[in-house]
């Protein structure tokens, strides 16, 4: 049975990026209509004016839904944000069999269990990925039916949110006559359509830099070890200028993106920018290096609260497969050297490589967001039988 | 003159405080110590007589800030250590900055905070705008205004509407410039005059610490001189009804008065107590009333009197208007992007702010360990940027 076309959309920060993706008898995901607009009234990830930021929905799902020719009715989307947080709950039960066997009840209390974390009264859960189950001191068990044990154990990674982020993101939707079938958190997103299968055995952390958020999401042994998001992107990268060098946004923002580089190079010298006359204020020359430096101070910091927060999950030394970045932060110059000094590991841009139909794109790291959520999609219906998908399913999805 | 050491400093501050301070300068005679700080490199070239003091050139290559307080701010920011070093030392300073423009909103807050870190009695003369500058200039320096306050143990406002009124609006403009730059200046001096040149009834300048440290609050002042032979009943008269005390001058407010007697070697005893009883007449019987004399040959014949009126007088540490928390700088200015900074006496209970600043002043403030990330990192890290 071929699957309908779906759309997705990600209402980033500095852009609203809508994908409408269709699948082929092959399972291959080909993204046939694509949308792009500038985005306003959102910072950091949160709507602070729907009625801006739905401007840039409109345009760019009608867009995608003119180069596909589909008619894009409801669609997924994508969040990513400070208020976003991950935690690992476990959940235990005894094993309640008289030959001590795990049977298939077994699993799914401890699963219900594992699933169940307390959080305060505005917060909702978006998603539950089992990490692995505990059979009594054996760890790492990825499917515990049948095995004898006495005490069962689940690691879940509980991704939860603030309510009314999320609905204000729900609201610029539906302000365009649009459903919003399913939210999905970015980090998830980009692992789908970024990582290998290899990569994600060997151990791997793609990070997605936004505009004005970063998020993270980190493989260990193959299964999905912490994830997470701070409210810092590349707004923050144009603002640090913006005060350093008395610059107008919109010059920091054309500044940062021909000339700016992650690393202080002692190439630059005495290497001058020119500032055009501009706004009353004349013509003037600033200092190369010191661009530079302002980048890469703030570039560094972004990446060493990524580094910690790995760190403190345990699994920095467990990346083999080093760091993947994407995101529109993805093409400043430099970036994978300044990775590899702070992480120790390889580093590379991401592509979404999982999709077809982007090979021509220019940056396309910039829609890996996007297009993993796509594939989550398809993924979902493909386990559901339905669109809107069911959580319990996704570590099904997740781990292959 | 025999000069006594007291560290005394007048400061000018921005186009207008600069231009003031120089004109004091000229009109004291004597060596005084003064500097000027401004951001217009164009503005102080014409000043000779005091070292000015340009801020912010990295960044503003020597321009003006168009108005924009913020910029006046970032100036000092920038050349913090440097205004630090050509103030350490001061123990008595005399500010006097131009409200309404960039660097003298924006600027004077900070250097007023540099000042008192360096323990400094602060006497701050502000003046206003003349009404037909605009609305939104006036406004903005009244916005201003209470930040001047917080900083200063004294502070003079001056509307130049008041100061001009006093030299008579029907002088030639040329001639009210230089009387009103004279009568100006001698309020901006007369702490020099009344503790650096002895007279028959000398201030100590711990009394006058003293007195600026008592009576911390908004002050009036006023200038009058006369000749002849009933100059002292003329001039206690001028005194008291001086345009520069504004539109009402109510005396039975003043809480406490410090007066400047200034006249040739042929004052007398007589003039003396003639020109104490009328003005105490004037006054409420409460109010404190220290006087100096200063004879000073070039006032052969005549007699000037200068007043500073302590009206409000608050408790040592008090603020006024405390029941309500003062406005910060970035409340009341605008915030440098991602500035964090409290006011003098919110500091030890800062607040976490709960939305972010500047550019992300819509949504959440990212606090991460303690720190506010919206704020600029190098700044947070304390990189030096060689530009």
């Amino acid at each position: 049975m071929a699957l309908p076309p779906i759309a997705a959309l990600e209402i980033g920060t500095t852009q609203t990026v809508a994908l409408v993706g269709e699948i082929d008898d092959m399972r291959r995901v080909t993204i046939t209509g694509r949308g792009v607009y500038k985005t306003s009234g959102v910072r950091k990830g949160q709507v602070f004016d729907v009625d801006l930021a739905k401007a840039g929905v409109a345009k760019a799902v009608q867009q995608a839904s003119e180069e596909s020719n589909v008619d894009v009715g409801s669609l997924l989307l994508a969040v990513s944000g400070g208020h976003i947080e991950a935690k690992v709950n476990r959940g235990s039960v005894p094993v309640r069999g008289r030959d001590r066997i795990v049977s298939r009840e077994d699993v799914e209390e401890v699963t219900e269990l594992a699933q169940s974390l307390v959080l305060p009264s505005d917060r909702d859960i978006m998603h539950t990925v089992n990490q692995s189950f505990t059979l009594d001191d054996q760890t790492g068990i990825l499917k515990p039916e049948g095995l004898s044990g006495a005490q069962l154990s689940l690691d879940m990674l509980v991704i939860h949110t603030q309510r009314n982020r999320i609905d204000n993101l729900r609201k610029v939707v539906q302000s365009v006559e649009m459903d919003v079938e399913d939210v999905v958190f970015s980090g998830l997103c980009v692992a789908l359509s970024s990582l290998t299968s290899e990569q994600k055995r060997n151990g791997v952390a793609v990070i997605d830099l936004g505009g004005g958020t970063t998020s993270f999401l980190a493989y260990a042994d193959n299964v999905i070890a912490c994830a997470g998001s701070f409210g810092v992107g590349g707004d923050h990268i144009t603002n640090d200028l913006t005060v350093a060098f008395n610059l107008p946004t919109g010059r920091a923002e054309d500044l940062k993106r021909r000339q700016g580089h992650a690393i202080v190079s002692s190439s630059t010298g005495l290497k001058r920018l020119i500032i055009p006359e501009e706004l009353g204020m004349q013509e003037r020359s600033i200092s190369l290096k010191a661009f530079h430096t302002v980048i890469n101070a703030r570039q560094a910091e972004t990446l060493r609260l990524v580094r910690s927060a790995l760190h403190e999950a345990g699994i920095l030394t467990r990346l083999n497969a080093g760091i993947i970045f994407t995101g529109g932060g993805a093409a400043l110059p430099g970036l994978t050297e300044l990775g590899r000094s702070i992480f120790g590991l390889p580093c590379l841009i991401g592509e979404p490589c999982n999709v077809g139909g982007l090979a021509n794109v220019e940056a396309p790291a910039a829609y890996a967001t996007a297009a993993g959520l796509v594939l989550y999609g398809f993924k979902t219906y493909q386990e559901t039988g339905i669109m809107r998908p069911v959580k319990e399913f996704l570590q099904g999805i997740f781990r292959r | 003159m025999i000069e006594k050491q007291t560290n005394l400093m007048l400061i000018g501050v921005g186009g207008g405080g600069c231009h003031f301070a120089s004109a004091a300068v000229r009109a004291f005679g004597g060596a005084l110590p003064a500097i000027g700080f401004d951001t217009d490199a164009l503005a102080t070239r014409g000043i000779g007589n005091m070292r000015c003091m340009i801020i912010g050139a990295q960044r503003f290559d020597g321009h003006g800030t168009g108005g924009d307080s913020v910029k006046g701010r970032q100036a000092v920011r920038d050349d913090h250590e440097a205004i630090r070093a050509a103030l350490a030392g001061v123990r008595l300073a005399v500010v006097v900055t131009a409200l309404g423009g960039g660097v003298g909103n924006g600027a004077t807050p900070e250097l007023l905070q540099i000042l008192h870190d360096l323990g400094a009695h602060i006497l701050c003369f502000a003046t206003l705008p003349f009404e037909l500058e605009g609305r939104e200039r006036c406004q903005a320096a009244e916005r201003a205004l209470p930040l001047i306050e917080e900083g200063s143990d004294a502070l003079v406002v001056l509307p130049m509407d008041q100061l001009y009124a006093a030299v008579g609006v029907q002088t030639p403009l040329a001639d009210a410039i230089r009387q009103a730059e004279e009568t100006f200046g001698a309020g901006l001096t007369l702490l020099w005059r009344l503790i650096l040149t002895p007279g028959f009834i000398s201030l100590d300048p711990e009394s006058i610490l003293a007195m600026l440290t008592d009576t911390k609050g908004r002050c009036r002042f006023s200038v009058a001189s006369a000749t002849g032979a009933s100059r002292a009943t003329e001039a206690v008269a001028k005194l008291c009804c001086s345009p520069l005390l504004g539109p009402t001058p109510a005396l039975q407010e003043a809480q406490a008065v410090m007066l400047g007697i200034l006249a040739g070697g042929d004052l007398r005893l007589a003039e003396l107590t003639e020109v104490s009883q009328q003005l105490r007449a004037a006054l409420a019987p409460a109010c404190e009333l220290r006087l100096g004399t200063v004879l000073d040959e070039r006032y052969a014949g005549h007699i000037k009197l200068v007043a500073i009126f302590f009206d409000v007088l608050r408790e040592k540490g008090a603020v006024p208007g405390a029941e309500s928390e003062p406005d910060t700088l970035a409340d009341v200015l605008g915030p440098i992007p991602g500035e964090r900074r409290t006011s003098r006496r919110a500091r030890g209970k800062a607040a976490i702010r709960q939305t972010g600043q500047g550019r992300f002043k819509d949504v959440d403030a990212t606090w991460l360990n303690g720190e506010d990330l919206d704020h600029p990192t190098y700044l947070r890290q304390g990189i030096t940027l060689d530009r």
